[in-house]
């Protein structure tokens, strides 16, 4: 019972903790507050801290000799510039070491650039002469290789090849194990092959404005698409994803060989039905 | 008439090339960066800290700020380099080293206890050893902000915590260094 009759809660029970300190203490102690100006528990604390940031040992200096060397080394850290001074050499027709490592890289990609142009175009003269490349492409090699002598097989040459191996029951079941990018190349073939041939083209060329232009990009998005599948496929080993990819690149190729194709897909898979079944074929080859 | 504090000129000179400049900002921050990598790994301190200052020496023609960004930048790289030391460590590890690889490294004394080894002053080296006896979030921010002179900000930027963990992992530490200064009394009575 308190005053007039008013009764207080007890007050908890809370022993004064020393340990305990405000934020601004603990500001000023990482600030290197002096241990004598310290609160009494954090006396020893502050004289720690003071010893952790005590004057430099010599011992703990040995190194400046190698940092200095590295700041040579490194072109004195100047940023690479035209205009920037070079130390070593005063006179303004020394480069930059700086600028001189830019440069030197600047040759370098450029190295790497022309290696690239010249793997491509052997890559793709590889495939022009193995009559590998798809119809429009084979016939676009095969007409800018004869200009320089060298023979080619047309798009024509590569279809009657490629009959004789669908007619060839063994011949199918061979060519369905190399990579996507064969597996598509077969399959857009064997979709030719199953229609007549003249229409197909007729078709080709009644939507050469569209169906021309993504022909080629949408051959090169494909085959990467195809490559990253393959790698998967390697990856996990499986045959039955190797025949979804099939089926994939089939619809895609559905899709891009014309205008009339899209949409409806019902028409599509009716009139590239036998595309379907090379398809399922390249999948059980797997 | 802009007053250029000595730091702000040692870097001038040092970014145009001035070697004797950077030799100073070399002896003023190496003591520090050397203390902060000996709590946070003994064994790597010395290797990271040079690796630290070729980064420093690439770089500094690029840096921009005055002495605090100048030391959040260098405590930031020494950070990286030495978690890539510890991950190329943990890698080691993973890796049977040959038993006549290990018997030479014991010969040379590798490994060992970090205050038996450090070649700063006592009280210095004995502090270090107190400040490395704490959780190592503690210790690291309790570092950054009293050996590295870091505001809360910037050390809540280097180790990708917010303000107010940085404070408290502050106020821990400094608690935790009181407790184990207290026992350390108790136990040398």
């Amino acid at each position: 019972m308190g005053w007039f009759g008013a009764s207080f809660p007890e007050m908890p029970d809370t022993p004064f903790d020393p340990l305990d300190v405000d934020p601004s203490t603990t500001d000023r102690l990482l600030a290197g507050l002096d241990p004598d100006d310290a609160p009494s528990a954090y006396a020893g604390v502050a004289q720690l801290l003071a010893a952790v940031t005590a004057p430099a040992d010599p011992a703990e200096l040995r190194g400046e000799a190698a940092a200095v060397v590295a700041f040579t080394a490194a072109g004195y850290g100047i940023e690479a510039s035209p205009t920037a001074p070079n130390p070593s050499c005063p006179n303004p027709s020394c480069p930059n070491p700086s600028w001189r490592i830019r440069m030197l890289s600047n040759a370098r990609s450029a190295k790497l650039a022309a290696a690239g142009v010249v793997a491509g175009l052997t890559l793709t003269s590889g495939l022009a002469a193995a009559g590998a490349l798809p119809g429009p492409a084979q016939s676009a090699a095969s007409r800018t290789l004869s200009h320089i002598g060298i023979s080619v097989p047309g798009p024509d040459d590569h279809a009657n090849a490629r009959a004789q191996e669908v007619n060839d029951p063994d011949g199918t079941t061979s060519t369905t194990s190399s990579t996507s990018t064969t597996s598509t190349t077969s399959t857009s073939t064997s979709t030719r092959l199953t229609t007549e041939k003249p229409e197909v083209e007729q078709e080709h060329d009644q939507n050469q404005g569209p169906g021309s232009v993504n022909q080629g990009p949408g051959n090169a998005v494909e085959d990467q698409h195809e490559n990253e599948h393959a790698a998967e496929h390697e990856n996990e080993g499986a045959g039955e994803h190797a025949s979804t990819t099939s089926t994939t690149e089939v619809e895609h190729q559905n899709g891009d060989s014309g205008g009339d194709h899209h949409g409806d897909s019902g028409e599509s898979g009716g009139s590239n039905s036998s595309a379907g079944s090379v398809s399922g074929k390249s999948g059980g080859g797997d | 008439m802009v007053v250029l504090s000595p730091f702000s000129e040692l870097l001038a000179a040092a970014q145009t090339g001035d070697e004797a400049a950077f030799a100073a900002i070399f002896r003023a921050t190496q003591p520090r960066l050397l203390r902060y990598l000996r709590v946070m790994s003994a064994e790597a301190a010395d290797d990271v800290a040079g690796e630290t200052w070729v980064d420093v020496a690439k770089g500094l023609g690029r840096f921009r700020g005055d002495e605090g960004a100048f030391r959040g930048w260098v405590f930031t790289m020494a950070r990286h380099r030495l978690f890539d030391w510890q991950r190329a460590a943990a890698r080691r590890l993973a890796d049977p080293v040959p038993t006549e690889e290990m018997a030479q490294l014991r010969a040379r004394g590798d490994g060992d206890d970090p205050a038996a080894t450090t070649e700063t002053s006592q009280g210095t080296a004995e502090a270090i050893r107190l400040v490395a006896l704490l959780p190592p979030d503690q210790a690291e921010v309790v570092l950054l902000r009293a050996v590295a002179g870091l505001d809360v900000s910037q050390v809540a930027d280097i180790t990708g915590k917010t303000a107010g963990a940085v404070r408290v992992l502050a106020h821990r530490g400094l608690r935790r260094l009181a407790e184990i200064l207290a026992v350390v009394e108790r136990t040398e009575v």
